[in-house]
This record gives structure tokens, sequence and C-alpha cells, in this order.
């Protein structure tokens, strides 16, 4: 099966990134059910990225590597510093969550785990709590420190295991984030991600800058 | 700068133990490749505190989707790469829609002249690739390089060269097939 020149200039644009809107989400379905049209795709990225070697590489200072760290681990290892405000947010996000998930008189609670995360970036700038209701099938979220900058909002996403960012909706003060059907069963292996975006959120369905993720714990 | 030691199977095994969630990996991997990466951020937005918050942006989503890495038929490098380029494009583009009211259009980078390294290193995929592109008219070659190397649109394509969009996209597509074609001779 080859390809018609119209489609290989679909695939070079795709790979360049010259396509758009309509044009970019038809070739990202082609990809995705066309195998030769996907490897097309492929052949001009190798390609391509072989124009990288002409760039300089360039050392990125060491902040970049500690702040990296802090996202994707957690705060850098200071224990004298580190263990109390831990300790405490640690009981603050179970208290809420006590509070977020006391069941309304008479409603029976449905099976599935409930589990907390801690969304929150290094010095607490941000920070955000959420609670998973197995009832309500829904997140209940607080953001307890940081609003966006005026004209920009928080959107929360879900992170399954390996998979791509599902959004949960911009984020209020104080919400209800309503979970996919497809993520409820796998709530405990979710993290959480909180992203600044435009304001009514990101428009591509893929986060703009994270803030902050954790993974979600069980109480 | 000194060059990186690794070899792409070496790269390969970082990011195979990145997907089993080892944070060794992911320090060893970032040893290996953030000047890399972040030479290409800096080409493509052209500030340093924003190449640097895209940076770091690049290795999270590196760290979440490294067990897709086997599954895309590209190199290590080329994976890696194309994610820099991504995210560098996405904060750029942003940035431009943000900037649409005020008019102030980012200056295009000018291009480096190569490095005596760059030039050694440059055997293979990249001789092939430039030595494609030498066959290209000048404005053709610059309209390829800034859609690659800067993320540039066709709108901003067509206005740095002074020709209507249509123009431009025609263009760029015929450069493309003629690359294309030369590639595989």
């Amino acid at each position: 099966m080859s390809l018609t020149e119209d489609e290989i200039a679909r695939a070079a644009e795709h790979a360049l990134r010259l396509d758009a809107g309509e044009d970019r989400a038809e070739s990202r379905r082609r990809a995705a059910v066309d195998p030769d049209f996907r490897a097309e795709v492929a052949d001009w990225e190798e390609a391509l990225a072989a124009l990288w070697r002409e760039v300089p590489a360039v050392r990125p200072p060491a902040r970049v590597r500690r702040r990296l760290r802090a996202r994707l681990f957690g705060r850098p290892a200071r224990p004298w510093q580190r263990a109390l405000p831990w300790m405490l947010s640690g009981a603050a996000a179970a208290a809420l969550a006590l509070v977020l998930l006391s069941p309304p008189a008479g409603r029976v609670p449905a099976d599935g785990p409930a589990v907390i995360a801690e969304i929150a970036t290094p010095g607490d700038a941000v920070r955000v709590l959420a609670a998973y209701d197995p009832a309500a099938g829904a997140f209940r979220v607080r953001r307890v420190a940081g609003a966006p900058p005026p004209g920009r909002d928080h959107e929360l996403w879900a992170i399954p295991p390996g998979g791509d960012p599902v959004s949960l909706g911009v984020l209020d003060a104080d919400g209800v984030a309503p979970l996919p059907d497809a993520l409820r069963g796998i709530v405990a292996d979710l993290s959480l991600a909180v992203s600044e975006e435009d304001a009514g959120g990101s428009r591509t369905g893929v986060p703009g800058t994270v803030l902050a993720a954790a993974p979600v714990t069980a109480l | 700068m000194p060059t990186s030691p690794r070899t792409p199977d070496d790269i390969e095994a970082l990011i195979a133990r990145c997907a089993l969630g080892d944070r060794a990996a992911m320090d060893a991997l970032y040893d290996a490749t953030a000047a890399k990466l972040f030479g290409i951020c800096l080409r493509v937005l052209g500030d340093r505190p924003t190449a640097e918050d895209v940076l770091q942006e690049v290795y999270v989503k590196v760290w979440h989707a490294a067990d897709r890495y086997a599954s895309n038929g590209l190199s290590p490098i080329t994976w890696l790469a194309t994610i820099a380029r991504n995210a560098a494009i996405d904060r750029r583009r942003a940035r431009l829609r943000r900037r649409e009211d005020g008019g102030d259009a980012i200056p295009l980078v000018a291009d480096p002249a190569p490095t005596p390294e760059a030039a050694a290193i440059a055997a293979g995929e990249a001789a092939r690739i430039g030595a494609c592109l030498d066959e290209l008219e000048d404005a053709r070659r610059a309209a390829v390089r800034g859609a690659y190397l800067e993320g540039r649109s066709y709108a901003e394509l067509a206005e740095d060269a002074g020709v209507p969009l249509n123009t431009m996209r025609t263009w760029l597509r015929r450069s493309l097939l003629a690359l294309r074609e030369c590639l595989s001779r």
C-alpha cells in the first residue's frame, strides 16, 4: 500500500505541526487507524529530528533539575524540615476528607475505595486537596492556597497509569469534579494534576502548564 | 560542552527503567539528554526562563509517558526531541495567542552558524537531510527549517516571506515532496 502525494504531504505537515484545527484532528485519527500513514509520519519525524544536530546543546542551570525532582518526587529530603509540615498537611487532608466525605443522612455509601490526594507546588504556593466520594463518583475538591492569575484558570486532571491526562474541569476554590465512568474502576491508581490554563480551561484537551501532580493515596 | 557518552541503546534502557518508576534512571536520563533538549527549547522559544520552565515540563511528560515509548517506533533521541519540540511549540503558540492583541510578533531567531562539533557530527541522517535541503531554493529551505526548528505556522512563514498564505502552503508542500523524493534516493 503506498500513499498518494497528498497523503505524504499531509503526513509531513502533521510531523511539522503545520496542520491545524480539523486537518490536524483528521491526521491524528488517520495515524491512529492507518499503519502506513503512521509510519510515514514517524519517518518524517525521524528524518527531520536530524536537523537538531546542528542546534547546540546548552547545559540547563541546576535549578531545573531541582524543581523537576521536587515536582516528580516531592520536596527535597531535608528530614528536620520536612517531617512536621508533612504530617500536619497529611492530618489536615485526612480531616478535610472526613468532612468532605461524610455521607448525607440516609444515603448508603457505594462500594469503591475512598482516596485522597494533596496536590501542591513546592513551597505550597498552590495547594489543592481532593477526596474521592465513591457514592457520587466524583472528587470533592478544595483549593486551600493559591488562586490563578487574572485571566487564567486552574484545571484539574486525572492521569491513569500509562495514559494521557483526562480533564476533570476548571477548578474553583471549592467544588465537585465528577470522574468519567471509565476511570472510576481505577481511581486508586490515578494521579491528579493541577494545571494553569487560559481562562475557561485548556482548549486543546492537553494540559498547558502543569503546576503540580500527585498520586492519590488510600484513606 | 561535553557530549554524552550514552548510546541510543543506553537511552532506551533508561526510558524503560523510568517506565517502572526508577528515579535513578530518571536522573541518569536527565544527565544524558537535558543539554540537548534545553538547546531545542531555547531554539524554539528564544528565552531562557521560558525554556527552563518548558524543559521541566518535558521531563515530567517523559516520566509519565515512558511506558508508551516502545510502541511509537521512533529512536529514543527522536522521541525525546519530539516531546521537547512539541512542548516548546505549544508554549510558543500560547504566547503568540496572548500577544495577538498587542501585535508584538516574536522575532525570527537568526540561524547560528553550525559549530565545528556539530559539523563533525553531521553524518548519516543529518548529512542526508542537509544535502536534500540544499537542493531546495533558499526561501523554501528557510521555510522548512523555520517550520521545524522554530515551529513557525503557515501564517508566520507566509509573513516572513511576504507571500500569501496559500502560496506558502503550495510551496512548502512541494518542497516537502521534493525532500522526500531526495531522502528516498
